[in-house]
């Protein structure tokens, strides 16, 4: 009957200690961690491919023209990607418009090339169209490429001062 | 001394816009809007613009115009917003809206065009002469047709629609028509109507049969009485016997020929 008490007993004992051992070793882990103060973060960031479009300059001066004759594909705008990808130049017009706006001209007697030419009217030269349209000028990663631009003005076109815009994309 | 302060003026305005456009950079993620649409369906990009300059920059939408193919109808495409105004080293995001009509589009037809974005710098001011540069970006959109089909949404309205229908015509028939087709009033009134059916029809046969019997006795008499004259009795009004008429077949004439 003893031995049998001692060993309930001692059964008793060792699961109380076990407990006790259990109780401890977790408290123990909880201290460790909270008072770990090497934890790493790590930090992600994707960056985004892009190009970007600066032209040099907003306006484009041709000056006075003859009717019947052409500026002459010189007069530079600069257009600069600064961004990470390359991309290609896309343009488009709107027609000529006069002061009177009853009198007008074409959007694509306006002409441009990328090489500086003083050659006009009769040259193979691009026209600017009304629909946007690639130039096949492909602007390298932070890189400028020059546009030239020129303007034939019609034989018998009324004495005026016409204006027009030019919109210039960069396309990636 | 007064023009050169004018000309110095001048000058410094035109430096300080130059260098207010030089640092105005308007930039976009890399990367064409290719989309494989049904017809006459709608999709939605995010186009993302980025000020990468140091001060705030306006921009305005330019829509596409896709080169016409004949006997199609080119896609409408439209972005919002359509301006607006980016802070320095900043993003927008513009909802580009494309929808390729069902109208005259088949599949296989290819559109292609570019969606631009120009720079307007606040201090924009627009030119008296000559050519106004306006400088952005652009993102090509191709667009290829696809056979349109029904949108799973419609498709599930159609088929709730009519279950619904044929629901409440099962229902209809089952629990309000039956019952009251089977009621013993309604079996009454069906058998009286049919009774009532019955006679009218009856009766109109009568009638039908009432009007040939007349018919028939009028034309019995007419036939009667064309038969008991001949064409000189009623010339002179004298009636004559059948059997004088035919030749003597009488008794008497009998008895005559016998002596």
């Amino acid at each position: 009957m003893n031995f049998k008490t001692t060993i309930v007993n001692a059964g008793i004992i060792a699961v109380i200690a076990a407990m006790m051992l259990s109780v401890t070793f977790s408290i123990t882990g909880l201290s460790f961690s909270a008072n770990s103060g090497s934890t790493n973060v790590v930090a992600t960031v994707n960056v985004q491919t892009t190009c970007v479009l600066a032209v040099s300059n907003t306006a484009v001066n041709f000056l006075t023209v003859n009717p019947g004759a052409s500026t002459g594909v010189v007069n530079a705008v600069a257009d600069t990607n600064n961004g990470n990808v390359g991309a290609y130049i896309w343009i488009s017009g709107s027609n000529w418009i006069g002061a009177n706006i009853a009198i007008n001209f074409f959007v694509t007697n306006t002409i441009y090339s990328n090489a500086l030419s003083s050659e006009g009217a009769g040259f193979l030269f691009n026209s600017v169209g009304l629909a946007t349209g690639n130039t096949g000028i492909l602007v390298s990663t932070a890189g400028t490429n020059n546009l030239f631009f020129g303007v034939n003005i019609p034989v018998g076109q009324t004495a005026n001062a016409y204006t027009q815009n030019i919109v210039i994309n960069n396309v990636c | 001394m007064a023009i050169s302060k004018a000309s110095f003026f001048v000058f410094l305005l035109s430096l300080i816009l130059t260098s207010g456009i030089y640092h105005a950079q308007l930039g976009q993620a890399a990367g064409a809007f290719i989309i494989n649409m049904s017809i006459g369906s709608t999709a939605e990009r995010n186009w993302s613009l980025v000020n990468t300059g140091d001060v705030p920059l306006g921009y305005k939408i330019i829509l596409p115009e896709f080169t016409p193919v004949p006997n199609a109808t080119a896609p409408i495409v439209t972005a919002v917003p359509m301006n607006g105004t980016i802070p320095a080293h900043t993003s927008v995001t513009i909802k580009v809206i494309i929808n390729l009509p069902y109208l005259n589009n088949k599949a296989g037809i290819r559109w292609d065009s570019v969606i631009g974005s120009v720079a307007q710098p606040l201090n924009f001011t627009q030119g008296t002469g000559g050519a106004q540069i306006q400088g952005g970006v652009g993102k090509e959109i191709v667009i290829r047709a696809q056979p349109p089909t029904i949108p799973p949404l419609e498709l599930a309205a159609v088929v709730i629609a009519a279950v619904a229908v044929i629901g409440g015509a099962i229902y209809y028939y089952k629990f309000k028509f039956l019952p009251k087709y089977n009621s013993k009033e309604s079996k009454a009134a069906r058998a009286k109507a049919a009774k009532e059916k019955a006679k009218e029809k009856l009766s109109k046969m009568e009638a039908k049969l009432k009007v040939e019997r007349s018919k028939l006795l009028a034309q019995a008499r007419a036939i009667k009485g064309s038969r008991g004259t001949t064409a000189s009795q009623r010339k002179t009004g004298v009636k004559k016997s059948k059997s004088k008429a035919k030749g003597g077949r009488t008794s008497r004439g009998r008895s005559a020929r016998k002596k």
